[in-house]
């Protein structure tokens, strides 16, 4: 079998453009065992399975052929061309113009792949990076927080005529470009009227509005509100960002979350009395504390790791790179018990946040792929089962349930990334040198550090 | 003449793909009231070629029972087409 011509040039930062050209003889030899497949397969009246003549199954599927037998060309070189140059590709790769080319027997068949691939670049030293732990004792005013927390999570729904601060709407939402062309249609969008504490900024359609307060106002059941906004420079959708956004929402009811009493929830956990409920809550304060204070020295590493690798990287991210910043914030943020409404509220701020943020999470992730490959780090299905479990006893559901929702958003595939780069990041902390630090002192230090970040950037 | 009026379509099916590669006898759905002659000299015609014998067949239609009725569909009428030796027809 004689071997692709394969050829690897830069297209930008940690971009490859491989072009490929298959002999003619390879592209003969694909077709015809594509026929012959196919041979053995077609169904045609008139024709026992596997009697209809060659020339006749040729004629009648010669483009599904075709197609298959370039499908299968081009998954094998790709593959091949990948091996063969040792690239570490990321992501899909990209072909433009592969749909409309079309084999021709006897001749060479010619293609380009574009594919994102892990810049190169040196790690800088992992042993001994000076880290703060923050001591964190869970308090009664945390237990009385997270109590007011479940009240209102467990609280029913009551339907009101009129919106007041805090309510949530529910309704239909159409999004339109300058053009009016529409971007995002859907019902059942669930909004809420920004609460005192936090308005005039609020978040409709997974976008942060400044103003969404004073746009939306205090809406009736049957009211049409148009709100104005700008895409984020970071939206996983390119064709939004920077663009003038008209949002027309149909308000179809409004609700207002009536918190439970303290005893309903002492009936409904299948508790002893309040105390006991305090008590089973101080626990689970204290397991994510844990985590929380593991969470706080990772960010430690992230941040020296992220300012001693020096790496070329793109201007500007694309859509499967902010993509998959924002399925690793939100998988961080779910396994630190974060609830589902401030989940997305922090996604929709992610979005808005500048293009060099979005930058900056990439590179975080090429470094610690790159550290998690040179510690030897690998992660188990038994593993991956114990997370889901524990992001389970913090939703409060069953595992099997938890797994269930995170196949169906499509998150499953990212609870391994994040295991690989937690047992990275742990490994790096194992060989750190750490010093305990209380609550207030701990804030210090790092308020510090982003001091000296600033100014170094600023330099 | 139009003689695709008298030579409706080929009959592609295992049983005449083997006569027509091994007895170089090709079979046709044609019209019903098309005679042998008027068959040969459609086939020659259309395909440039000499025919031998032609052999006429009426396939009837099968009838079947409805609620509305006993319905069946149009008999059609086959010819088998026997060309000289070293004349062909592409089939497909």
């Amino acid at each position: 079998m004689v071997d692709n011509k394969v050829s690897v040039t830069d297209a930008g930062p940690s971009r490859k453009k491989i072009n490929i050209e298959i002999p003619a003889e390879t592209v003969a030899q694909s077709l015809g065992l594509t026929l012959d497949t196919l041979l053995t397969q077609a169904e045609i009246p008139g024709f026992r399975k596997g009697r209809v003549p060659k020339r006749l199954v040729e004629k009648r599927f010669g483009g599904a052929i075709n197609q298959q037998a370039k499908e299968a060309m081009v998954s094998q070189a790709y593959a091949k061309a990948v091996e063969d140059h040792k690239l570490r590709v990321l992501g899909n790769p990209f072909a433009r113009d592969l749909a409309n080319s079309e084999i021709l027997p006897g001749k060479p068949f010619t293609f380009e792949i574009e594919v994102e691939v892990l810049p190169e670049f040196d790690l800088p030293k992992l042993d001994g990076i000076p880290v703060n732990r923050p001591l964190i004792e869970v308090a009664d005013a945390m237990v009385d927080s997270e109590v007011t927390k479940l009240c209102i999570q467990e609280g029913s729904l009551d339907e009101r005529t009129v919106a007041e601060p805090g309510d949530y709407l529910t309704g239909t939402a159409e999004m339109t470009g300058p053009d009016g062309k529409v971007y995002f249609q859907s019902e059942g969008i669930v909004v809420q009227v920004p609460p005192a504490d936090k308005a005039p900024k609020g978040m409709i359609v997974g976008l942060v509005v400044d103003d969404l307060s004073t746009q939306i106002g205090l809406p009736k059941p049957g009211d049409v509100v148009t709100v104005k906004t700008t895409g984020p420079a970071s939206h996983e959708n390119e064709a939004l960002r920077d663009l003038p956004l008209s949002i027309k929402y149909t308000v179809v009811r409004v609700d207002r979350i009536i918190p439970a009493k303290e005893d309903d929830l002492v009936a409904r956990f299948g508790l002893a009395d309040a105390p006991a409920l305090r008590a089973a809550l101080r626990e689970r304060m204290e397991a994510r504390v844990k985590i929380d204070q593991q969470s706080a020295m990772r960010m430690q590493v992230a941040r020296y790791l992220l300012e001693e690798t020096k790496m070329v990287l793109p201007q500007r991210v694309t859509s499967e790179q902010a993509a998959r910043n924002f399925e690793r914030r939100r998988m961080e943020a779910l396994y630190r018990g974060v609830d589902p409404v401030a989940i997305e509220q922090q996604i929709a701020e992610l979005r808005a946040a500048s293009a060099g943020e979005a930058v900056r999470d990439l590179k975080l992730f090429f470094i610690v792929d790159k550290a998690a490959e040179g510690l030897g780090v690998s992660v188990s299905e038994a593993e991956i089962n114990g997370r889901i479990a524990q992001m389970a006893i913090e939703r409060g559901v069953r595992p099997d349930q938890m797994r269930q929702q995170l196949i169906q958003s499509g998150q499953a595939a990212s609870i391994h990334g994040q295991i690989r780069e937690h047992k990275a990041l742990d490994a790096i902390l194992a060989k750190a040198n750490i010093t305990d630090l209380s609550l207030p002192d701990f804030n210090k230090a790092i308020e510090a550090q982003n001091q000296a970040s600033a100014s170094k950037q600023m330099l | 003449m139009d003689y695709t009026y008298i030579i409706k379509r080929p009959v592609l099916t295992e049983k005449s793909t083997i006569a027509s590669s091994e007895l170089g006898a090709y079979a046709f759905v044609v019209d019903k009231k098309a005679s042998k002659d008027e068959i040969k000299n459609a086939v020659e015609k259309l395909y440039k070629v000499s025919v031998v014998s032609v052999n006429t067949m009426i396939h009837k239609a099968k009838k079947r029972p409805t609620k509305f009725g006993i319905i069946g569909g149009e008999h059609t009428k086959k010819a088998v087409v026997r060309l000289k030796d070293g004349d062909k027809i592409e089939m497909f």
